[in-house]
């Protein structure tokens, strides 16, 4: 796929990170993006992991933490394995990020939103590629009450630092910063809903009739 | 064993954690706490090693540091102590104490230092430290393996120096674009460890042997130390669900075959190799090691670039520097180090390779500052820095929070300058500029020469080479010293045929004469002619960078005319040609008229379009027929409220409004230039993102729009220390603190700060604003206001007249 296609389908998902609205979008902005994406390209060392492990050996990371969760038990119900998903953008796209904010922030604010936007499409690339068997949707700590802590024991058991170099951050946040730990159940198929989301009465894309999950 | 180094091949031992996975370590399981609770099963891995002919085992220690050690069930220490013990056994009971050797294996840390995270420096020096000292006199060596960050490697080998006396070994790992995680390069890898005095230099794991050949034949070309190699057991396939290495020891020895005979001193095996790995390229390798001969160069580099300072014209950007500059001074005594920022990024963008820096003021404690600023600036410039100062311990504090190879601005022929400066540079691996003055200025190129020469014999007899060295041939003020300002010349060219460096500060040659670009471009020109490879000088002067543009053509340096071209492409050509007053002048009478047909476009179109480059000039053409204060309140404040209720509206987006907003600055800047008192700003406001939060893009966001608006803002930064925001807030008496988070984790630490705020009596209005933040959150955590975002920051603070 070239510059321009995976550009096109990273834009709404971008647009909808900066509060843009699609349909306004017009040639001088869609041309700035267009360059800043350029140079988020040359930043881009995107690097992929993932590993299969039993949902006991899931579940037995770190029993206090995973016991706490409803959702994570009530979305690996019946799935013997898990498919845990470990994806970066790399640590350049961070550094650039910092280099524009210093140079023009109206052009770092399109390119962090591009960037978020390119690391969820890549990893949707990646996922495809695997072809996995039957599965649930993809989802991460965070989500529902899977408590965030979790990234940081799946980091240290499956040596993501070493493997792909995604590291922790204090405050469970992880860096590089355009960094995602997902996973989802093999076994059984299963969709996205809005029932077990946080924002599940404060949703502003709800109110506009919008999911986040197809965009 | 350092006399076997690098003459006799030696062989390191394989993969530990594969190993102990094999033998049924679980998930999640932390490998050293074997070292404790099955000894055994580790001596057996050292014990296969041995028998299979390897002369280092490695201690099963890899990510034994505090941090990362904090879930496990013993102390890092303990676990460290019994991991040497075993090696220790594992040699005595196979028979080979005296010819194995015990490699104390360090790992990176496992969390990414400032400024990309925000593990301090020093913090990891500390843990490193407490790794090597509780072992230091029972292990033969320190290995430091798998970094992916050049800097956390620097502390960890300051740490193995400071306080070990074992030799250092480093090995890095690359990805398939031959970079590490933060983004160096073998190069510049090479440059930085080489001049920390590392015993060895390696590459491991991430990929298998015929992956890494790039990455080995650059180590082998151009590392002057012994190169050690520990490649994985190929790339990693995921089989049956489980993580796997598919190369065969056979294939495993065939992938180095181009590499076997080019002078590899040490190897041994990362990720799913065995001992029957290391049995294999044991009965494969030489037992001798082959001789390289790799030239020495002048080379300084960031962490990300290498450049190279004995090949073509390089220019060091001069304009960080205090002397003479009234509001570079006032900034510096203010700790309002944006204009440093600014300055390092224009001139980077403007061509400069190397920048100096130098922070020293009467009454500024140089070597603090240096401490802070060097990290900032590294953050926003990529191209290497040169530490100027006259205190040897502001030029000690800089160069160890340097990321990279640092040049050092200066010492001269004075002993005691050189005694105080030369030890520092021999420690943290610098290049040294070398100024040719001694008690008296010299005035003949022999005294410069003279001089250059006491400099190289006493760096030499510190155990710096000739290499290290950039000679400074001193530029004398022509208008003062016309006779001698030629010697400089010449002493340039004595300098380049004796093989070194060259730098010169060049505009001193002009003082005290009219149209000084026209001295300082010639003797710029002269002095490249005659071997000149750094120029210090002002890259944004356009008149100087062309000459280097156009020297670079002539040579054939820039091949193509590549970089002639791009720069040169638009520039305006002057042909200033005097032409006799009795001429008639149809030509210029055709110009003004094509001059007087200008764009419409004004101040206000600027802004609400965000022509950020074009404005300066069009703001200075008003001027000449508007008054400034018309100008603002008439212009730019209604064409930035109009900017502000389009957002509101949704008429235009976040992007708009910021590039509106900092178009709006520069014509402030401008007009500012013509009041005859500074501008009043309005404030102060302090912002900052709270402790342990890294995001700071949306604090970035107000801070450039609400300094569009003309209110002072005094940026914190990032992660910042709930102590560290009420000191600001004694310091600076702001009228709005505004402080802002993005993790819902991080909200406990924004709660925190404004407690510790109140507890010291702020009464100042404190607002709060970020993406998990709400009206109901900031009133939880006692914040007086909830901002949404950067329009409504504006419109608090008008509305509380601040």
């Amino acid at each position: 796929m070239n510059k321009k296609e995976t550009y096109n389908r990273i834009l709404p998902l971008a647009c909808r990170y900066m509060r843009v609205d699609l349909l306004r979008v017009d040639e001088e902005f869609n041309r700035k993006a267009f360059d800043v994406f350029g140079s988020l390209s040359d930043n881009v060392r995107f690097k992929g992991q993932h590993e299969i492990i039993s949902t006991e050996t899931l579940f037995s990371l770190d029993s206090a933490l995973t016991e706490s969760s409803e959702d994570l038990k009530f979305y690996l119900e019946g799935c013997k394995e898990v498919v845990i998903f470990a994806t970066t953008l790399g640590v350049d796209v961070d550094a650039y990020s910092k280099k524009l904010q210093s140079r023009d922030m109206g052009l770092a604010v399109i390119y962090d939103a591009l960037a978020s936007s390119l690391l969820e499409y890549m990893t949707d690339r990646y996922e495809e590629e695997l072809d996995l068997p039957k599965h649930t949707f993809r989802f991460a700590p965070g989500y529902g009450d899977i408590p965030i802590g979790l990234n940081y024991i799946i980091i240290d058991s499956l040596s993501i630092s070493k493997k792909i170099g995604i590291y922790k951050a204090s405050n469970n946040m992880m860096l590089p910063q355009k960094s995602m730990i997902t996973m989802c159940g093999l076994g059984k198929e299963s969709a996205p809903t809005c029932a077990h989301c946080i924002r599940l009465n404060s949703c502003a894309l709800r109110k506009e009739n919008l999911r986040c999950y197809n965009s | 064993m350092l006399q076997l180094l690098g003459k006799k091949t030696l062989f390191f031992d394989g993969g530990m954690g594969t190993q102990l996975q094999a033998a049924g370590l679980p998930v999640g399981a932390i490998p050293e706490e074997l070292n404790i609770d099955d000894p055994k099963l580790i001596e057996s891995v050292h014990a296969r090693y041995l028998n299979a002919g390897a002369d280092f085992i490695t201690t099963n220690t890899f990510g034994a540091n505090a941090h990362k050690m904090a879930r496990a069930k013993y102390s890092n220490t303990d676990m460290i102590k019994a991991a040497v013990k075993i090696a220790d056994t594992a040699r005595k009971n196979a028979g080979r104490e005296k010819d194995s050797y015990i490699a104390l294996d360090i790992g990176p840390i496992g969390e990414l230092l400032a400024p990309i995270g925000t593990l301090s420096f020093d913090d990891a020096y500390e843990l490193f430290r407490e790794q090597i000292v509780c072992v230091k006199d029972d292990i033969d060596v320190v290995i430091f393996e798998t970094f992916g960050d050049l800097y956390e490697l620097k502390a960890g080998v300051l740490a193995a120096k400071e306080n070990c006396d074992k030799p250092v070994f480093v090995s890095m790992s690359f990805d398939k674009s031959g970079r590490t995680l933060t983004g160096s390069n073998p190069i510049t890898y090479i440059n930085v460890m080489e001049g920390l005095k590392v015993n060895a230099i390696g590459v491991n794991c991430s990929l298998g042997p015929k992956e890494l050949e790039p990455v080995i034949m650059t180590l082998l070309e151009n590392s002057h130390v012994p190169v050690l190699i520990q490649p994985n057991a190929g790339l990693p396939t995921l089989k049956d669900g489980k993580t796997v290495f598919e190369l065969t020891p056979e294939a495993f020895v065939d992938a180095l075959s181009n590499v076997r005979d080019k002078g590899i001193a040490m190897i041994g095996g990362c990720c799913g190799t065995t001992p029957d790995f290391i049995r294999a390229v044991k009965d494969s390798f030489p037992s001798d090691v082959k001789e390289r001969n790799v030239p020495y160069r002048t080379a300084v580099s960031s962490s990300t670039m290498t450049v190279y300072l004995d090949e073509s014209v390089r220019v060091c950007g001069e304009r960080l520097n205090p002397t003479g500059k009234k509001k570079l001074q006032a900034a510096l005594r203010e700790e309002k180090y944006d204009m440093l920022i600014s300055e390092a990024i224009a001139q980077e963008d403007a061509g400069a390779k190397v920048l100096d820096v130098n922070v020293g003021l009467p009454g500024i404690d140089e070597a603090a500052v240096m401490k802070k600023i060097i990290p900032m600036l590294q953050e926003v410039v990529s191209i290497p820095l040169q530490i100027d100062s006259s205190s040897p311990a502001a030029i000690e504090a800089a160069c160890r929070v340097y990321n990279g190879k640092p040049l050092i601005n200066s010492v001269n022929g004075k002993d005691a300058v050189m005694d105080a400066v030369f030890p520092v540079a021999v420690k943290y691996g610098g290049v040294v500029i070398g100024l040719t003055l001694s008690e008296e200025v010299p005035k003949l190129c022999e005294e410069r020469v003279a001089i250059a020469k006491k400099i190289i014999n006493k760096a030499e007899s510190y155990g710096l080479s000739k290499k290290d060295l950039v000679i400074d041939c001193l530029t004398l003020t022509v208008s003062a010293q016309q006779a001698e300002a030629s010697q400089t010349l010449e002493a340039l060219r004595e300098v380049t045929s004796m093989g070194l460096s060259s730098t010169l500060g060049v505009s001193n040659i002009s003082f005290g004469l009219p149209n000084r670009p026209l001295i300082n471009r010639t003797f710029l020109t002269l002095a490249m002619q005659s071997g000149l490879k750094m120029p210090i000088i002002n890259p944004l002067d356009r008149s100087l960078m062309d000459c280097i543009d156009a020297f670079n053509v002539i040579y054939n340096i820039d091949e193509g005319c590549i970089e002639y071209i791009k720069n040169q492409e638009n520039a305006p050509v002057q042909t200033t040609v005097v032409v006799p007053s009795t001429a008639s002048t149809p030509s210029a009478a055709g110009s003004a008229q094509t001059s007087g047909a200008s764009t419409k476009k004004d101040v206000g179109f600027c802004i609400a379009k965000g022509l950020k480059d074009e404005v300066s000039d069009i703001t200075n053409k008003e001027l000449e027929s508007t008054d400034p204060m018309v100008l603002i309140n008439e212009t730019i404040i209604p064409a930035l409220n109009k900017v502000g209720r389009d957002y509101d509206s949704g008429k235009i987006f976040l992007p708009q409004l910021i590039q509106a907003a900092e178009t709006a600055k520069v014509a402030f800047a401008e007009v500012q230039k013509h009041f005859t008192v500074s501008g009043e700003k309005k404030g102060p406001v302090l912002i900052c993102t709270v402790e342990g939060d890294i995001h700071d893009i949306g604090k970035n966001i107000v801070k450039v729009v609400c300094d569009s608006y003309g209110y002072e803002i005094i940026d914190l930064g990032k992660d910042v220390a709930v102590d560290s925001v009420v000191d600001a807030y004694k310091q600076y008496a702001p009228k709005v603190i505004g402080l802002s988070a993005l993790m819902t984790t991080t909200v406990e630490n924004m709660k925190r700060t404004i407690a510790a705020l109140r507890a010291n009596d702020c009464k100042v209005p404190i607002t709060v604003g970020g993406a998990v933040l709400t009206e109901e959150i900031a009133k939880e955590i006692d914040a007086d206001y909830y901002t949404e975002d950067a329009m409504s920051m504006v419109n608090l603070l008008k509305e509380l007249n601040v």
